[in-house]
């Protein structure tokens, strides 16, 4: 048994077509222990999606490119297993749920054969038929989908049943590790709660370890025992909850996102948006990739990549902590 | 689902009431009358006006409309052939059958090598198999059909002679028609088969499929592959209906004693009725296979079956 | 202001197109063709079209005849060359026709809503309803076997097909509040379509452009094969091969030299129109 469940160390992933190569992750690290939960947050672009997507293979195959970089989980080297071997993983021990539930499921396969699938999949086993129909109808109950609904077609179902769909999918092979990738952002704000607490209950009761990625600092509060902060493919602030919530020093760009938040307790004329734009990924800047938007920019930012500074276990990746310039 | 039927049914009829009245007006522009054509050149203004007034020609033209939507739809009498004087509608039942053989050949020929390709070429993207048949149905595409059976008819019948010429007595007297009016839409079946299943594998639940880890395989056959072929029933009957046109010029080329002879034949000798007769047919036959093809979309597309149910 | 914007908008489009090596080759095989089109009397002289020689009859390529002769005598490219010049004007004929009045009905329809919209798609229906070689073929065989006739039967059957397509394009552009937005400022139902609708529906209208004249020349050509279109000795690529029918055992290259022609204009327009719907629109392209 592993230290840990998951190890990422310095993972770098282009997207190459013909035209040009988009430097969507560059260089990041992190390890999950068994039972927690990691959230990555970030604006749209900053690669989050590519890194869930990598964590299970899943990168398209002809444009991205796994530049460098290791994968271990439960101390295996994702990236040297075969196809097959990884095919047994996904589903069973690995598990992810996207985005955008609409789009997610089979829209002419029936919600229960689309579970049961992930049944039959990894019946290494052998349970027969009435067996995987028994479970399925169990995962659906522990979604708080009603059983005679499992003959439906997707589109039967509102946003928020199709989710719970899409979990019970993820989770029917009791996972060690879910990768949540936004899973609220595509429903209605009433439901987002309500999936949500659905999501930890469940994590809980399985006792999995779970990468929440989101753009949500409430859910991130909610949810999460460590976090990194993304930005243009890196991390650039981490640690637990404490120290991203409370801590008193933060990256500039976690100060924004945080300052972006509008404070229902004090009038305020005006939103307090991050100034400019999110990097060109294939064309990134030279030094701190949030240079040109920071309001704490000196001379060095432009022209040297900060390094990460720790301070046990938060790490912000920026020159206004790091040793260096400040002696 | 049944009343979507009945309702599709229903709808059909406005159109072909509509399609006689737009066939009526244009043949109307042509110049000349019934008993002119029919008498020929040598017949009196007296013969002729006799003639033109037996036939209701005198009438006034919407009378004459009224009277000959009643006819076709109360009695599926399309009048008199200026040719023969016998009735049109007897001339078109004969022909019929074989329209609709060389038309059904086709479109199976077209559907059976154009959606596998189209398919393995989606699947096998940016290799050879893919390659090869994106090429060759942009030529296969542009080949007018008219122009590859008067080449296959050179090679096979006239230089190997081991296909025959003209007529469709024989089995073997199909295969030229199929291939020369087919291929050209094979090529279109193909092209269309592979753009839906390419943007089918690259759609959210087919990634979902990969995630639950579904080997390659089953997320092509069990998730990707009927999502894809929907829209290519669709496309397919689209494509039956325009091959019933194209089949004219076959007809004509393979000399094939069909519906579109029969309407070239009588374009020819200004037999108006038999004119709009043959083009109300097969009109009516485009309109049927397009709501064959709707109905059959909608029996086996759960979300558009679920739609019409309620 | 505006003009530089659409000059930067179709330089960009132009330079997309570039990148593509099939819809190059479209354009410059187009733009020859049409070129030989135009300057065929310059080429050669139409009459050696007409000119009938029973002494050179069937003759195969030659330096005087460098397609060689048909059955009459007469010189073979000069056919081709002059037959191009009536497929190509019927083909670009009758699509700016149809693509004309398309637009017409489609920006009408989308313009004033859905009374008018049930009224006029009916209509496009049930010309629709008729497949569009037997539409064309009904049409022409009424008005009469000539050229301006020709263009007008198969305008006449495709402008359905236009209407639908620039329709679907105009409404997924167009919204209520957009139109009362401009009505707001004043703007009058023309000047809207014009100014505003439009621009914004121009590369659908591009594309379905090249992709019907293709099919329209073949419509035009298969009218002339039954005979029911260019009447002979009237050159055009259609009543060229009907021509050559006659003589396929002794003498093919009757057939296949209109033949390459027209499949050289088709796979022209559709490299050239499948070029054009991805440098339109790159996000589109898989």
């Amino acid at each position: 048994m592993n230290e840990y469940l998951l190890e990422v160390e310095d993972l770098k992933i282009d997207y190459q077509t013909d035209l040009e190569t988009v430097h969507a992750v560059n260089g990041i690290s992190f390890t999950l222990e068994k039972g927690q939960t990691f959230g990555i947050v970030g604006e749209t672009g900053a690669g989050k999606t590519t890194t869930a997507l990598a964590l299970l293979r899943l990168l398209p195959e002809r444009t991205g490119k796994l530049r460098q970089g290791t994968i271990r989980f439960d101390g295996k080297d994702l990236l040297k297993q075969s196809l097959h071997d990884m095919q047994s993983l996904r589903g069973k021990r690995m598990a992810m749920i996207f985005q955008d539930p609409m789009t997610s499921l089979n829209p002419v396969m029936r919600v229960e054969d689309q579970i049961a699938e992930a049944l039959m999949l990894h019946n290494t086993d052998g349970k027969g038929k009435a067996e995987i129909m028994a479970r399925t109808d169990e995962v659906l109950e522990l979604v708080g989908i009603l059983p005679e609904r499992k003959r439906d077609y997707p589109h039967q179902f509102s946003g928020g049943m199709k989710q719970r769909v899409v979990i019970a999918m993820a989770l029917a092979c009791e996972p060690e590790l879910l990768i949540a990738d936004e899973p609220t952002t595509a429903l209605d704000v009433t439901i987002q709660a309500q999936v949500l607490s659905m999501i930890r209950e469940l994590r809980d009761r399985l006792g999995m370890s779970m990468i929440m990625i989101t753009h949500d600092l409430g859910i991130i509060a909610q949810t999460c025992d460590k976090v990194a902060v993304m930005y243009a493919g890196e991390f650039v602030e981490s640690g637990t909850l404490e120290d991203i919530f409370t801590g008193e020093e933060h990256h500039p760009y976690t100060q924004g996102l945080f300052g972006s938040i509008p404070n229902l307790a004090v009038k305020t004329d005006r939103l307090n948006p991050i100034g400019g734009m999110v990097p060109d990924p294939t064309k990134l800047p030279e030094g701190c990739y949030f240079s040109p938007r920071c309001p704490h920019c000196m001379d060095i930012c432009r022209q040297v990549h900060p390094q990460d500074v720790k301070r046990g276990t938060h790490t912000i990746k920026c020159h206004l902590f790091s040793e260096v310039t400040h002696g | 689902m049944w009343k979507y039927v009945i309702k599709r049914l229903l709808l059909i009829i406005p159109i072909l009431l509509g399609v006689t009245i737009l066939i009526f007006f244009v043949m109307e522009l042509s110049p000349g009358d019934p008993a002119s054509t029919i008498l020929g050149a040598g017949a009196t203004q007296e013969a002729i006006d006799m003639l033109n007034k037996e036939l209701g020609y005198d009438r006034p033209m919407l009378t004459r409309l009224g009277s000959y939507i009643a006819n076709v739809f109360l009695k599926g009498d399309f009048g008199n052939s200026y040719r023969s004087r016998l009735p049109v509608i007897d001339s078109i039942v004969v022909s019929i059958p074989i329209s609709l053989r060389v038309a059904f050949f086709a479109i199976t020929f077209a559907a059976v090598v154009g959606i596998p390709i189209g398919v393995l070429s989606a699947v096998k993207q940016y290799s050879l198999l893919d390659t090869i048949p994106t090429v060759t149905s942009l030529f296969l595409s542009a080949l007018p059909g008219f122009w590859l059976g008067m080449m296959l008819l050179y090679l096979f019948a006239l230089k190997l002679g081991i296909l025959p010429s003209y007529g469709v007595e024989t089995w073997k007297g199909f295969i030229l028609p199929t291939i020369s009016l087919g291929l050209p839409y094979a090529a279109q079946e193909m092209r269309f088969t592979r753009s839906s299943m390419l943007e089918t594998i690259r759609s959210d639940y087919v990634r979902t499929a990969r995630a639950k880890g579904a080997a390659e395989r089953r997320v092509i056959w069990r998730h990707a592959l009927k999502n894809a072929l929907l829209p290519v029933i669709t496309v397919t009957g689209t494509i039956f209906a325009a091959m019933l046109g194209g089949a004219v010029v076959t007809e004509s080329l393979y000399s094939i004693p069909g519906l579109g002879s029969l309407l070239v034949t009588s374009i020819k000798i200004k037999d108006t009725p038999t004119v709009m007769g043959c083009t109300f047919v097969l009109a009516a036959m485009c309109s049927l296979v397009l709501l064959v093809v709707d109905l059959l979309y909608a029996v086996v597309d759960p979300r558009i079956k679920a739609k019409y149910s309620k | 202001m505006e003009k530089q914007k659409k000059q930067s908008q179709f330089k960009e489009v132009w330079r997309r197109l570039k990148k593509s090596k099939p819809a190059m080759f479209g354009l410059i095989v187009l733009s020859l063709l049409i070129l030989t089109a135009l300057f065929a009397e310059q080429i050669i002289p139409y009459k050696k079209a007409l000119e009938m020689n029973a002494a050179i009859r069937l003759k195969p390529p030659s330096l005087e005849h460098i397609f060689g002769t048909d059955a009459y005598g007469r010189d073979l490219f000069a056919r081709v060359l002059h037959g191009g010049r009536r497929s190509l004007l019927i083909g670009f004929g009758a699509t700016a026709g149809a693509l004309f009045f398309g637009w017409i009905i489609a920006s009408i329809v989308s313009y004033y809503g859905t009374r008018v919209d049930n009224l006029l798609m009916r209509l496009m229906d049930i010309i629709a309803a008729v497949p569009m070689t037997l539409m064309a073929l009904a049409v022409v065989s009424a008005l009469g076997p000539t050229l301006q006739n020709l263009i007008i039967a198969i305008a006449f059957a495709r402008i359905p097909t236009f209407a639908r397509i620039i329709r679907s394009s105009m409404l997924s552009v167009v919204d209520a509040e957009y139109i009362e937005a401009a009505h707001a400022g004043g703007a009058g139902a023309l000047r809207i379509i014009l100014k505003h609708i439009t621009p914004n529906v121009s590369g659908t209208m591009i594309v379905q452009t090249t992709m019907a004249t293709a099919q329209l020349i073949l419509i035009a050509a298969s009218l002339s094969f039954l005979g029911l279109g260019v009447q002979l000795p009237t050159p055009e690529w259609g009543a060229l091969l009907s021509e050559a029918r006659e003589f396929m055992r002794t003498t093919p290259l009757l057939m296949v030299f209109p033949g390459i022609f027209m499949v050289l204009t088709s796979l022209s327009l559709n490299l050239l129109g499948d070029g054009l719907r991805d440098a339109l629109d790159p996000k589109l392209k898989s």
